[in-house]
């Protein structure tokens, strides 16, 4: 089980002058299973291939178990990586594809089959050996490809956007095949992504990366619960900020005064950072008023789109509930479900 | 016109020059060797020519000698394609300028790089100057002997001229695309350099070396203008030596030179028939 | 630290093969241009008595300008006469799925690989007797031998990349076939078909062999010129023969560079 050092990760290309990674700080404990996560084009990529050796970086270092490995080659880290597309070597049978890092450790013939065997059975394709790359399925592909990853015991396993080939019903089943194997053989991975979905069910912690840099680090829940930045809501769903001004841990905004403990003190402008959940009916006499503009039913709930003080807000709100548009909602705040950050004036 | 037969009225033109004058001088190249000449009113059929071209010496000298020239100039030619193009295969400032240079001979004429390696490579042409002048040579009888001697090694330089970058620019495709793909990929399982060039590269070469490299034998094989240019005496490849026959003024010589040219297109088309069976049979197991 | 060596490696030993690669591939013309412009360059110097006699020859005198003349009216009608075969045979190669296909892939493409020696002997007793030996005719109707299935597999893969669909598109927006293949076929393909005639041109401007028995000593093509001046042991002219015979594939590099750098390889 390796830990996981990023320090002050940079990469600049000749030919930008902005850098493609800056300053990537991270730790990542061993066995953890860490979603990078973020846009296209954001750098997650970047960082991956920096890990793995495929990359050098421009300045900063990458520790393994505290000793620096940035001048050691890819194919002497011991840090495999799965690619988007399963990249099978066409023309190797499956055995051949998996027991392919065995056989460049010089590992002997049986061995390297008994381990093969076992790695195709965690995958649920005992028996698949001697069959063609070409006879594989898009979902079966992936699968072998995991497992050609997994069977030399890398140090660290890294996994680039993996699923996003697959159709959906696939993807579910995947995640929780990289899940399970995963926690049973606790190597230290990290997988890249764009859904945010797919982070959350997959993640031990998440890294949230846009143009280039590390935005937040940490649980699934505290990129709900406790965003940093606007940006960093708003990538999660949230497009409802109320301005106001921050006095301690307590916020004043013109829906009321609320006072949130695990606030940074501080005294600045700020949002008020109101999730889709955090709002519910209320029929008191100092409720809030809001005028319906659209109702959207979504199953499992709803989603309105109501109208505040001539701001736009959209709320989510248990499917029995029944206002229609240009109905009168009344609602409250549930204090402990809102959050606070800062207040950007260049957005 | 009904959809089944429209491509083949589409394809009608083509086949008519293909079986006229294609198969069919091949024919009346056939006939001819069987000795069969109304000309001078020959009109019996047998295989005498073949019969002689065979116990000729000289005949199975050339069979040899052009079976050298053309695997020397493929064997040399492939391996020169590959070290270049795995030299080309990355990013790097200046790759354009270095692929246009790779490129370059393919659209020039064979003949021209025939003239280039007479004017280079002759004992008293310009690299022998250069030699001289470096004082590696004292005059031109030093310098050995490359052009119009029976090593051929100027036949086959004017060859692998033209040959390598044919080869070699298939080549850099693959490896560009699917190459580098892969390449990453077996580094990351922990192949260095060298598995990573034997097990994963090679393999993904092999379609576009086999492919070029058929067409490369075959003409050099059969070739005439460079060996002309730039041969020797003796020995002289088949086409010379057939086409040496059929000028000669005693035309019942004629049907040795039509079947040494019959042998050749046997030769090569059992080649290319034998690699399109071989190819099929990669296709099938991989 | 060893990371960085082994790159520093790969980078000099890239550079030593990129200048071997330059060296190679241009210095063989450096003699001839030198040949063209000497009027005796005798052993050991590195530089030739300077003249311009060869070139003056070359723009005055008429068995040049005959055999240029020849070659380029040759060459042209074969490549336009084998673009008019080949375009339609290619279109239904690359588009259309039919029994004997394979067949006749490989019988089209035979012509382009297999030595012709044979073909030309043969077919020269017919030439003789419907007297076409010794005519531009007869040297054009040989050419095509090996110049149409070249250029068919050319444009073959133009079609093999075209989507009909989008003639389709052009008829349903009210394009009769004429406009449909005038203003949509044509434009789509036109990069492709340029290609295959710039290369399927040089195929013929280069024929040296099929010439010579076809076309006797009366068809003086410019190989067939250059080859002369060469065996009399006149470097001078045939460096500057030489020269003007390299000019089309010249400018088909050149000229064809942006249409190369995307497409498929021969």
């Amino acid at each position: 089980m390796t830990k996981l050092q990023l320090i002050d990760l940079t990469k600049r290309y000749a030919n930008n002058p902005e850098p493609s990674v800056k300053n990537f700080n991270l730790t990542i404990q061993p066995g953890e299973l860490v979603a990078f996560l973020g846009p296209s084009g954001c750098g997650k990529t970047t960082v991956l291939k920096m890990i793995s050796g495929l990359l050098t970086p421009t300045n900063g270092d990458v520790l393994f178990n505290d000793t620096s490995v940035v001048t050691i080659p890819p194919e002497k880290r011991e840090v495999s990586m799965v690619f988007q597309k399963p990249l099978l070597f066409p023309h190797m049978s499956v055995g051949e594809n998996v027991g392919f890092g065995l056989k460049m450790r010089k590992q002997k013939k049986k061995d390297i089959e008994k381990k093969v065997e076992k790695m195709l059975k965690l995958v649920h394709l005992q028996g698949y050996a001697s069959r063609r790359v070409k006879e594989l399925s898009g979902g079966q592909e992936q699968r072998i490809s995991l497992a050609r990853g997994l069977v030399i015991e890398p140090r660290i396993f890294l996994l680039d956007e993996p699923l996003s080939a697959l159709d959906a019903s696939l993807r579910i089943e995947m995640r929780e095949l990289i899940r399970s194997i995963q926690r049973h053989m606790q190597v230290t991975t990290i997988c890249v992504t764009h859904d945010q979905e797919e982070a959350v069910m997959l993640a031990d912690k998440i890294a949230l990366m846009l143009d280039g840099s590390l935005q937040q680090y940490g649980s699934p829940e505290i990129f709900y619960e406790q965003p940093k930045t606007k940006r960093i809501a708003e990538f999660f769903g949230c497009t409802n900020f109320v301005k106001g001004v921050q006095k301690g841990k307590t916020i004043q905004t013109k829906f009321g005064t609320y006072t949130l403990p695990k606030l940074t003190e501080d005294n600045r402008d700020a949002y008020l950072v109101i999730r889709p959940e955090a709002v519910e009916i209320s029929h008191e006499s100092n409720a809030l008023k809001a005028k319906v503009k659209s109702r959207i039913f979504m199953g499992t709930h709803v989603r309105y789109i109501i109208d505040v003080f001539d701001q736009e807000f959209q709320i989510t709100l248990e499917s029995a509930t029944v206002y229609k548009e240009g109905d009168i909602l009344p609602f409250k705040l549930i204090e402990n479900r809102l959050w606070v950050v800062p207040y950007d004036k260049s957005k | 016109m009904d959809e089944k037969s429209r491509p083949w009225l589409m394809l009608l033109p083509a086949l008519l020059i293909i079986v006229f004058l294609f198969l069919g001088g091949l024919v009346f190249c056939l006939v001819q060797s069987f000795n069969y000449q109304p000309i001078i009113g020959s009109y019996t059929v047998n295989l005498d020519a073949y019969a002689s071209i065979f116990t000729d010496k000289a005949f199975l000298l050339s069979l040899v000698y052009s079976l050298y020239i053309a695997f020397g100039s493929t064997l040399l030619s492939i391996i020169l394609a590959v070290v270049t193009a795995m030299a080309l295969r990355k990013t790097f400032i200046g790759k354009g300028l270095a692929v246009f240079t790779f490129q370059f001979p393919i659209p020039i004429p064979h003949i021209v790089s025939g003239v280039a390696i007479l004017m280079l490579f002759t004992q008293s042409g310009f690299i022998s100057r250069i030699f001289n002048m470096m004082q590696l040579v004292d005059k031109p009888s030093d310098f050995p002997e490359l052009v119009y001697s029976n090593n051929g090694v100027g036949i086959l330089l004017a060859l692998i001229w033209k040959f390598m970058p044919f080869i070699g620019i298939s080549v850099l495709a693959l490896l560009q695309t699917t190459g580098l793909a892969y390449e990453d990929q077996a580094a990351s399982l922990g192949a260095n350099a060298w598995q990573r060039f034997r097990y994963i590269l090679l393999p993904i070469m092999k379609p576009a070396i086999l492919s070029t490299s058929i067409l490369t034998f075959a003409y050099a094989f059969g070739a005439y203008e460079l060996p002309f240019l730039l041969g020797g005496v003796y020995p002289k490849t088949l086409a010379i030596i057939a086409f040496e026959k059929y000028n000669n003024v005693d035309l019942s010589y004629r049907p040795q030179s039509m079947a040494m040219s019959i042998v050749i297109t046997i030769i090569v088309v059992s080649l290319i028939l034998l690699y399109r069976k071989m190819a099929v049979k990669n296709e099938v197991s991989s | 630290m060893r990371n960085q060596n082994i790159n520093k490696q790969r980078h000099l030993s890239r550079k030593t093969i990129l200048i071997l690669l330059f060296i190679w591939t241009f210095v063989p013309f450096i003699p001839i241009l030198i040949w063209s412009f000497s009027l005796r360059w005798n052993y050991p110097s590195l530089i030739p008595e300077f003249s311009l006699r060869a070139w003056k020859y070359i723009f005055t005198q008429k068995e040049i300008i005959t055999s240029l003349t020849k070659s380029i009216l040759i060459s042209s009608i074969v490549t336009v006469l084998s673009l008019l075969i080949g375009l339609p045979a290619a279109r239904a190669l690359g588009m259309y799925h039919f029994k004997g296909k394979k067949l006749v892939s490989l019988l089209v493409s035979l012509p382009a690989i297999v030595p012709l020696l044979a073909v030309a002997m043969g077919i020269q007793v017919v030439f003789i007797k419907l007297g076409l030996s010794n005519s531009i005719t007869g040297v054009i109707l040989i050419h095509l031998v090996p110049v149409m299935p070249y250029m068919i597999m050319n444009l073959q893969s133009v079609f093999e990349g075209y989507n009909p669909e989008i003639e389709q598109q052009a008829r349903v927006l009210g394009a009769n076939a004429l406009i449909t293949f005038c203003k949509v076929t044509i434009p789509t393909i036109l990069p492709g078909i340029i290609v295959a005639c710039l290369f399927s041109f040089v195929v013929s401007w280069s024929q040296y062999l099929l010439t010579l028995i076809i076309g006797g000593a009366t068809t003086k093509t410019l190989p067939l010129l250059l080859f002369a001046f060469l065996n009399s042991g006149d470097y001078a002219i045939g460096g500057a023969v030489c020269i003007v015979f390299v000019l089309p594939a010249l400018i088909i590099l050149f000229g064809s560079s942006k249409y190369l750098a995307g497409s498929k390889t021969m």
